[in-house]
């Protein structure tokens, strides 16, 4: 991609995000179903005296899935700071050692702004090394489910096809799964194992839902935008090629 | 009454972590209009702290490892599960105590071989073949999971996903007569699929692209304190 072209999309993102964060009271999201049953999820969660697990796969800060860490990063904020009074911890994995610091500083951060930071044990967060397939990590993680009694999990971030050996106990027991992956097999198993999947860019949507400030609002905004752009820009290019202006 | 972080210290983050990702992002992507010598100087520097994550990574993996031992030794205390953790432990400690003893050449490899061969070995008989066992076990899954997604909700999208799954399938077996499951299998893949593909793709793209410009602007919660 050329640096114009580059920066031109960053400088469009930005004008959008800055825009729409000025006018972000005159726009209504549209309701996600993901972070409709993740409030529901929770709060049966709190009920039933279980614990809500929150995973980040293979999501790795460092990595091209820096973003889809820091996106899962706010989703486990979210989580946790709701379940701070629950006799059960919120508890989070990943396969990436770099990521295991950034879901020990969200979790610590969340219990923070409830003033609960003496409930926090940084062993909440769990580091599960991964093979070559990634499936070492999701046999842990399944181990890890059953283990903690988890009743709601929230898997965001990169899987692949093991998001199903994962997803097998809660399958089983019939508890909810919120599911999500930057990867096209792991979000085909989403889609399979979760009622209420996250979907492309969802999941970085998900700050103007859980945590709706005007920028992180405007952000989504500006991604709808930027989605509208492509699509005249896919429609514009296929009439070119169809009428022979372009080869 | 809850403890919120310093103002100070939210805009002091924000202070290191924008200059830090602007530098970064003209390093890797260098901006034509801009003079060389600042092109060159934050190109440098963008490899430094890239090289720089790189070591942070590796430390990391020991602060991982700790966690794992921390979490594994914290439910031995409990009964059945316990034993997996007991397993993982002893495995742990298994594999460091050959490898030392590899390293050190008082195991000593068998002739016409060399290198860390018993850790290899190790790693070939549990690892691969365990995981590609489970590789195999998920195919099962997945069609369990198809079963209950039908049962759970009947909607057009999920008669559809069924459908194209088993007209994938059978388009895989080799037997004749099926010719025309083959084709619709070739256009299924070629077009719905290939199309679908690239739009999540094009989707999750345009999401990084708005968290990056969340980061970059210090609006992150990470970066909120």
């Amino acid at each position: 991609m050329s640096a114009g072209l580059f920066y031109g999309v960053i400088l469009l993102a930005l004008v959008g995000t800055l825009s729409a964060a000025l006018l972000y009271r005159r726009f209504v999201l549209r309701p996600i179903e993901g972070y409709q049953t993740l409030r529901l999820t929770i709060d049966r969660a709190l009920e039933t005296n279980t614990a809500v697990h929150v995973s980040f796969g293979a999501s790795a800060l460092r990595e091209e899935s820096t973003l889809s860490a820091i996106a899962s990063a706010g989703v486990l904020y979210y989580v946790a700071a709701r379940a701070t009074l629950a006799d059960r911890p919120t508890i989070t994995t990943m396969s990436d050692p770099v990521t295991l610091g950034l879901g020990q500083d969200t979790l610590r951060r969340a219990y923070r702004s409830r003033g609960a930071l003496n409930n926090y044990v940084p062993s909440q967060a769990r580091w599960y090394p991964s093979g070559p397939l990634s499936l070492a990590f999701a046999a842990g993680v399944g181990a890890e489910i059953t283990d903690s009694d988890v009743y709601a999990n929230i898997l965001t971030g990169r899987f692949g096809v093991e998001l199903m050996l994962m997803a097998e106990q809660p399958i089983r027991y019939n508890r909810p799964i919120v599911a999500h992956s930057d990867r096209i097999d792991g979000l085909a198993v989403a889609y399979v194992v979760s009622e209420t999947p996250l979907l492309g860019e969802e999941l970085y949507a998900g700050s103007g839902y859980l945590d709706p400030t005007p920028l992180h609002v405007g952000g989504v905004i500006a991604q709808d935008l930027l989605r509208f752009a492509v699509i005249i820009g896919l429609i514009v290019l296929a009439a070119m090629a169809f009428s022979g202006v372009v080869k | 009454m809850t403890q919120q972080p310093s103002r100070v210290m939210s805009i002091v983050l924000a202070l290191i972590a924008i200059p830090l990702a602007l530098i970064t992002l003209i390093g890797l992507e260098p901006l034509p209009i801009l003079p060389e010598p600042l092109r060159a100087g934050a190109g440098t520097l963008s490899q430094l702290l890239v090289q720089g994550i790189t070591v942070v990574a590796a430390l990391a993996v020991i602060v991982g490892v700790a966690n794992l031992l921390h979490v594994q030794f914290g439910k031995l205390r409990s009964f059945p599960t316990g034993i997996y953790s007991l397993i993982t432990v002893l495995t742990f400690f298994a594999v460091i105590v050959i490898h030392v003893l590899e390293r050190l050449a008082i195991l000593k490899p068998p002739a016409g071989t060399e290198g860390t061969i018993y850790t290899l070995t190790l790693m070939d008989i549990l690892q691969v073949a365990i995981e590609s066992a489970l590789a195999g076990v998920l195919a099962f899954f997945l069609i369990y999971a198809a079963y209950r997604l039908m049962r759970r909700r009947v909607t057009l999208w999920g008669v559809l996903f069924t459908v194209t799954l088993l007209i994938v399938l059978l388009g895989y077996v080799p037997l004749t007569g099926l010719d025309f499951l083959h084709a619709l299998r070739e256009w299924i893949l070629r077009v719905p699929v290939a199309a679908g593909t690239r739009g999540l793709l094009i989707g999750v793209a345009i999401g990084t692209l708005t968290v990056g410009i969340r980061v970059i602007l210090g609006q992150d919660r990470s970066l909120r304190g």
